[in-house]
């Protein structure tokens, strides 16, 4: 009996579990973007790629490889005037418009942009080599 | 470092009149039965101020919104035009831009066009008809049709269009690609792209002789400008900026080196803001000799002509004031403070 009443404590808390993870979900806001891309093509540490979508802004996403499971994901509108900035060299995003430049956490490192580009959450999903791209509400 | 004829030092620039922000409008002087007037686009405080273009006071503000980035009068000078990048709350740019028209007498915004893309500067067809607008986030310049108050048309002329000019016979557009080093003619009655005119680094502000003839160019790093044939394209000068006296050309020059260059009316001179140095070189044309050079304020970027084109005004954007220099003396007579980090400008005889 005690086992039966052991199953039954178990059976309950799981669906109380289930109940509060379903609550949990219905009332997550969607993100207010998501993209999912291959990036198996960013073999070594520095790699880059701009995807052909584009992102919340209207703006491509720079992706940049920057350890075995490690990318950043900003947008290529720099915050000044709104120019495409340029792949990084050595670590540095430069906007070929007026020099603004930017470091691969997209933060301003050299006017005149006064703001950071901006960034997308990521999280790499090693076996398919794809990397889903997040800005959450 | 040759100074010109009538080199006027810093000391003379500390002196003449700092001429405050004056509330009640001052009337500008008759010339001819109109006043003189100069709209000067505020970037950072998103409005136009006004200078009486014969006595250089404020007379007036024009509010048009954030990030004004160029601002041109119609020939007819019944119409302004600014163009507008549009930003977030959050101060980023949108990617999408506004054209204004203000009415330059009642002194009021008469519509906008949003559009998409990040716009720079604009142009005007001779007629007016056209409204030129280049998009530097994209490859094109927007064609619009101000009667209709509509884009009716979008040229591909290669990366990242800056700045434009308008043949004076309204034939030909010239495009300065700020993330390209070409300079891209198009034809303004099919808008096909007739020929690309190879600068070897990203183009600044360009200006156009009254014939045609010459283009003259400035670039990001590169402090002076490169003289090319408008036809043919083939460069024909290298012309370095003087360097203030004392003072050695850095190692590394900014990407801005300089901005903001212009023909006179007359087409005697040819006036280049250097930048870096917070000063102007007046040079003879068509030797392009140097015959003066003048300190202004911080970081010039524009230069426009009085409507009389005797005198030239010259935007420091980093001194929030507008450089007044006659051009027959070659002297700075008056500095206008204007709004935040003051731009692009133009000039118009409005009716009195």
């Amino acid at each position: 009996m005690s086992s039966r009443r052991e199953f039954l404590g178990h059976a309950a808390r799981a669906v109380a579990s289930a109940a509060a993870i379903g609550c949990d979900r219905s009332h997550r806001r969607p993100p207010l973007f998501e993209s999912t891309i291959d990036v198996s093509t960013l073999t070594i540490d520095g790699a880059t790629l701009v995807t052909s979508t584009l992102g919340l802004d209207g703006a491509p996403i720079l992706v940049v490889r920057d350890g075995a499971a490690r990318f950043h994901a900003l947008s290529m509108q720099c915050t000044h005037e709104g120019c495409p900035v340029r792949p990084p060299v050595r670590g540095i995003i430069t906007c070929p418009c007026h020099g603004s430049q930017y470091d691969l956490d997209g933060r301003e490192r050299q006017g005149p942009a006064q703001l950071p580009l901006a960034r997308y959450a990521v999280e790499y999903h090693r076996w398919t080599k794809r990397l889903t791209l997040r800005v959450d509400a | 470092m040759n100074t010109g004829a009538l080199p006027v030092s810093r000391r003379t620039a500390m002196v003449v009149a700092i001429l405050a922000i004056v509330g009640s409008p001052a009337r500008a002087q008759d010339h001819g039965g109109r006043s003189s007037l100069v709209f000067v686009e505020n970037t950072n405080s998103g409005d136009v101020s006004i200078i009486d273009a014969t006595t250089f006071r404020v007379v007036g503000t024009i509010p048009v919104g954030a990030s004004p980035d160029d601002i041109v009068a119609a020939p007819a000078g019944d119409v302004l035009y600014v163009t507008r990048i549009v930003h977030r709350p959050d101060g980023r740019p949108t990617g999408t831009g506004e054209l204004v028209a203000i009415d330059p007498g009642t002194r009021q915004v008469s519509w906008r066009i949003a559009f998409r893309g990040v716009p720079n500067h604009l142009a005007v067809s001779p007629d007016g008809h056209r409204v030129y607008v280049t998009v530097v986030s994209g490859d094109y310049v927007d064609v619009f049709d101000p009667a209709q108050r509509a884009l009716i048309d979008s040229v591909n002329v290669g990366t990242g269009p800056h700045d434009i000019e308008v043949s004076r016979d309204g034939k030909t557009v010239y495009v300065g690609l700020i993330r390209g080093t070409d300079v891209t003619v198009f034809d303004a009655a099919t808008n096909r792209v007739l020929r690309r005119i190879p600068f070897g680094a990203n183009v600044r502000p360009i200006a156009l002789s009254h014939d045609e003839t010459r283009l003259y160019v400035q670039l990001s790093q590169y402090y002076g400008f490169v003289v090319a044939d408008a036809r043919t394209g083939k460069i024909l000068r290298r012309v370095d900026m003087p360097m203030p006296k004392g003072a050695k050309t850095p190692d590394t020059l900014p990407v801005t080196t300089n901005h903001g260059i212009r023909i006179t009316a007359d087409g005697r001179y040819l006036i280049a803001n250097g930048s870096m140095t917070d000063l102007i070189g007046i040079y003879a044309l068509p030797d392009l000799r140097l015959v003066a050079t003048v300190p202004v304020g911080r970081d010039p970027n524009w230069v426009t002509l009085s409507a009389d084109g005797r005198r030239a005004f010259i935007s420091n954007r980093g001194s929030d004031d507008v450089s007044v220099i006659d051009l027959a003396s070659r002297t700075e007579v008056a500095r206008v403070k204007v709004g935040r980090y003051p731009q692009r400008m133009t000039s118009v005889a409005l009716p009195r």
